[in-house]
């Protein structure tokens, strides 16, 4: 039962444990006409882009930076996310905190996330407000005021929060853990929220640093879907976001990975009662918005097939006939600028080691390999798909997202039906292909969680117990 | 007692005049119509996307379970995908799981405490809802409870459920539950035993009992029209039986009674870096006249994000949690107030105290001018965020038929948050929020 609502961030952390396949496929296609869809660039280099939806009187307003922790160096690592926290502390004229105090009272909703590509802003609110919206949005834009007081305060939430999901949570741990272990140099190794003791010893001045370097029209995207004139929206973004200064960006550096050369292997002890085991292969990805590649989008459909619904070859192998886990999970990411990871998880069931695990994950994925897979179950990996386009217009939100999470990576708007299309055009032959190619032992992490009794000593009674039992 | 003024100033200065800008917002209509199976339906029509949202609601959940067999009501629904006669015809869970993807449909199945519910989304041309109605509604009144499928998941939900008893989060709110519904069914929790003990006979019972059309509401709204809005629903629920003869009420929750803090404060040791703490007490069900006034003035004391008392005197003031909050959960006849929040264990005995003073303060002296105008800005220039789109109407849907609200709840909405003064507040905080008789958990702590 989650009753806390998780505030002013959603790291993601890849959908580890409750993807379903409609969340894993990028969700596109259906109206993104130019008759719906307006864009425009501001002189100052900030880009705007429009969506039109008259379903309600509401508007989603975000802003994306193409900014996250991978952008981050050793030292300081997690203060992307630091930054999206400070960003509500205050601007040359508005107090702290002051920012949600005014969305609040105009009924809006707010929040902010950082992941691993970027970082974004939103607000979720009546349409006759959103020119207040923008102009607080801009504000802070170029106007933020970064206090040592503030940010002493700030970090302790931060940490907190680090407790919160990573470090009393084993999946979280076992996740961080992962990622670290599969990536030598892509800075996508170290963890969204930063390692623990880099945020001990941050300052505010890293904060500062950051966002003076990052926080400029040109390294941002305006999102705004719902019910609005385009027209308007442009005017009004020139007469916010449009007097934001220009600045220059610094070149960035990409930071690769080697390739690797062998499996890799790690086990983690945390509170626990299951066996949790992750296996994740190098995968590659879309590159410089070029989306005519084919095995990304194979990768894709390949995970839909081994866990779309119910009955895909994981669940019905590995849950309903052997009874070796109790849920499992494959996912992909074609999109990114981050260094990506095909990964198959699973909780194992009472009894079953990791090794068992691991051979029959192999074996399914040979199976893929050598004897290619169903008509029927392409099908309904592109049937979910088609369906998918039409469930995401029940959300200016979720269409907002959709617009961002590609535009900040690279990958246009008017790209997102031929996004669709790709997918839909991929081959049986082509699902077998990549299975065959990408899923090797030399591309190959896997993390095991070894779990521990939150109380030892129980632990010893519970074994004395079970072992009198047994004579 | 520990009332941030300069903060309270700035409330002041921009709210002025907005709250006067309150619109009026015309909402889709709701239908409401007796179906002919005895089920009622509530339909609402919207035809912009090609697709329907649809959930039936009916009592019956763990509040519903026999005492030694706890999970009964979950176990049900977990097998109603698992197996059922389609069109005459044995199918297997495969065949279902599958011809629901070649749909591109979802159906689910979800057990909850008073009431279990279905819920489906799909799109709405003929080729595709026809054949899924068809068979949503075999699956409703003919499954297959397979002996084999309930130890599997029996095994699974197991397995899940040790996995909580670590987590400290849960074993708060599994003791907070403990305290405050007491001997009421409402409280009712599964356990290894309980689950071992669930049988396909109390499977087949209970569905027998309480998968019944005289029972259930049935929600749509989509892109279909009055009459096939009724074609679906009277399908949906024709194989099913009419009435029944138990009694399905839950018995309403006693109020907790004024208990030494000895009582009604308890710690449990646990090796987490952070203390889970979570304190509340039973509150009137969502039908009592104070619903309005709590629901205001719950969003100035913990309910309203980053702005609220709780949340400026522990997160923004002191850095103490990432996350604190507070909130009303009405039921059928009865419900609870909690708060609660997460803290570096070595600050746990701190953040109570802080905890319980601010709500302290708050009961007793009941807010100010510039929160109660702030909270009922929010509230009523947020409205349209609550209805605009057809999953969020869905849920209001279910909540007007559960709790036999007036079918013009939503257009009253706005108008019944607009009543609330301060002083109403303030009564029925101090009301309903009695400190003495207020349970805290706290796991993790010092």
């Amino acid at each position: 039962m989650n009753q806390y609502k998780t505030n002013r961030l959603c790291i993601n952390l890849k959908p580890i444990f409750f993807c379903a396949l409609i969340l894993l496929i990028p969700n596109s296609g259906y109206s993104q006409k130019a008759e719906f869809t307006h864009e425009t660039t501001l002189d100052n280099g900030l880009k705007v882009i429009v969506k039109e939806d008259h379903r309600a009187p509401t508007v989603a307003h975000m802003v994306w930076y193409r900014t996250g922790s991978i952008d981050e160096t050793m030292g300081t690592t997690g203060v992307a996310h630091v930054l999206e926290h400070m960003m509500f502390k205050g601007t040359k004229t508005l107090g702290p905190g002051e920012f949600s105090k005014k969305v609040a009272a105009l009924g809006g909703r707010e929040n902010a996330f950082t992941n691993n590509d970027y970082t974004a802003y939103f607000q979720q609110i009546e349409k006759s407000y959103l020119p207040e919206m923008m102009r607080l949005e801009a504000d802070r834009m170029h106007n933020l005021v970064l206090s040592e007081e503030e940010f002493k305060k700030e970090i302790k939430v931060v940490m907190e929060e680090r407790r919160l999901r990573t470090d009393d949570q084993a999946s979280g741990l076992l996740y961080e853990q992962f990622i670290a272990t599969a990536f030598n140099s892509a800075p996508n190794r170290n963890p969204v929220i930063g390692w623990m003791e880099d945020l001990k010893n941050m300052t505010y001045l890293d904060a500062q640093n950051w966002y003076k370097k990052w926080y400029t029209p040109s390294n941002a995207i305006l999102v705004v879907v719902g019910d609005v004139e385009p027209k308007q929206v442009f005017e009004m973004a020139k007469n916010t976001y449009g007097k934001v200064p220009k600045q220059i960006l610094e070149e960035r550096k990409i930071q690769g990975e080697p390739d690797q050369k062998g499996v890799k292997r790690f086990s983690l002890k945390a509170p626990a009662e299951n066996i949790v085991v992750m296996m994740g292969w190098k995968a590659p990805k879309v590159i410089d918005a070029n989306i005519d590649v084919v095995d990304p989008w194979a990768l894709e459909v390949l995970a839909g097939v081994l866990d779309g619904n119910e009955n895909t070859r994981l669940n019905r192998i590995l849950v309903k006939e052997k009874n070796i886990s109790t849920g499992v999970n494959a996912g992909a990411d074609a999109i990114g600028r981050s260094e990506q990871l095909f990964i198959i998880s699973s909780v194992l069931a009472k009894g079953k080691t990791p090794a068992i695990f691991e051979t029959e994950v192999k074996k399914i994925i040979a199976d893929i390999a050598q004897n290619g897979i169903k008509p029927d179950e392409l099908k309904r990996v592109k049937i979910a798909v088609t369906a998918s386009q039409i469930y995401k217009r029940d959300s200016v939100f979720g269409q907002a997202m959709e617009i961002g999470s590609l535009e900040v990576v690279g990958i246009p708007w008017n790209k997102i039906d031929a996004l669709t299309d790709k997918i839909r055009d991929v081959t049986a032959d082509q699902v077998q292909a990549v299975a065959k190619k990408y899923l090797i032992d030399d591309r190959l992490t896997v993390g095991v969680l070894d779990p521990q009794p939150i109380d030892p000593q129980k632990k010893l009674a519970n074994d004395r117990a079970a072992a009198s039992i047994k004579h | 007692m520990l009332i941030n003024k300069r903060n309270l100033k700035y409330l002041c200065t921009g709210l002025v005049g907005i709250f006067m800008q309150a619109y009026v917002y015309a909402t889709l209509p709701i239908q409401k119509i007796d179906l002919p199976s005895g089920a009622k339906l509530f339909y609402v029509e919207a035809r912009t996307i090609p697709m329907v949202n649809i959930g039936i609601d009916f009592p019956g959940g763990f509040a519903h379970d026999p005492k030694d067999r706890i999970g009964v009501a979950n176990f049900t629904a977990q097998l109603m995908n698992k197996g059922s006669k389609i069109n005459g015809v044995e199918k297997n869970e495969a065949f279902i799981a599958d011809s629901i993807s070649e749909l591109g449909s979802m159906v689910a199945f979800m057990p909850g405490k008073e009431m279990s519910s279905v819920r489906m989304k799909t799109l709405s041309t003929p080729e595709v809802l026809n054949p899924l109605i068809s068979q949503a509604s075999d699956m409703l009144a003919f499954p297959i409870f397979s002996k084999k499928i309930l130890e599997r998941e029996k095994a699974i939900e197991i397995s899940g459920l040790l996995e909580s008893q670590t987590k400290p989060e849960y074993i708060m709110a599994k003791q907070f539950k403990k305290m405050i519904y007491r001997d009421n069914p409402l409280g009712n929790e599964q356990s290894v035993n309980s689950i071992k003990a669930v049988s396909i006979d109390d499977l087949k019972k209970f569905h027998q009992t309480y998968y019944r059309a005289d029972q259930m509401n049935v929600l749509i709204i989509g892109d279909v029209s009055r009459e096939q809005a009724i074609e679906i629903g009277t399908k949906l629920t024709k194989n099913l039986p009419k009435t029944g003869t138990p009694k399905l009420s839950v018995p309403p929750l006693s109020p907790l009674p004024v208990q030494d803090v000895s009582q009604r404060e308890v710690k449990i040791a646990h090796p987490s870096q952070q203390a889970h703490i979570q304190m509340g007490i039973t509150s009137p069900q969502r039908k009592d006249p104070d619903y309005f006034p709590l629901l205001v003035g719950n969003y100035i004391l913990g309910g309203g994000g980053f702005v609220s008392r709780l949340m400026n005197e522990i997160r923004e003031k002191r850095g103490l949690a990432y996350s604190v909050s507070s909130y009303f959960y009405p039921a059928k006849n009865s419900g609870y107030f909690v708060a609660g929040m997460q803290t570096k264990k070595d600050q746990s005995d701190e953040s109570v105290k802080l905890l319980k003073d601010t709500i302290q303060t708050y009961v007793n002296q009941g807010p100010n001018d510039d929160e109660v105008q702030a909270a009922k800005s929010n509230l009523i220039n947020g409205f349209p965020l609550r209805i605009d789109s057809n999953s969020k109407l869905l849920d209001n849907l279910s909540a007007i038929a559960w709790f036999d609200l007036p079918l013009n709840t939503l257009d009253e909405w706005t108008n019944e948050v607009k009543k609330v003064t301060k002083d109403d507040i303030h009564k029925a905080f101090k009301k309903n929020l009695d400190i003495n008789k207020m349970v805290t958990v706290v796991v993790g702590g010092q």
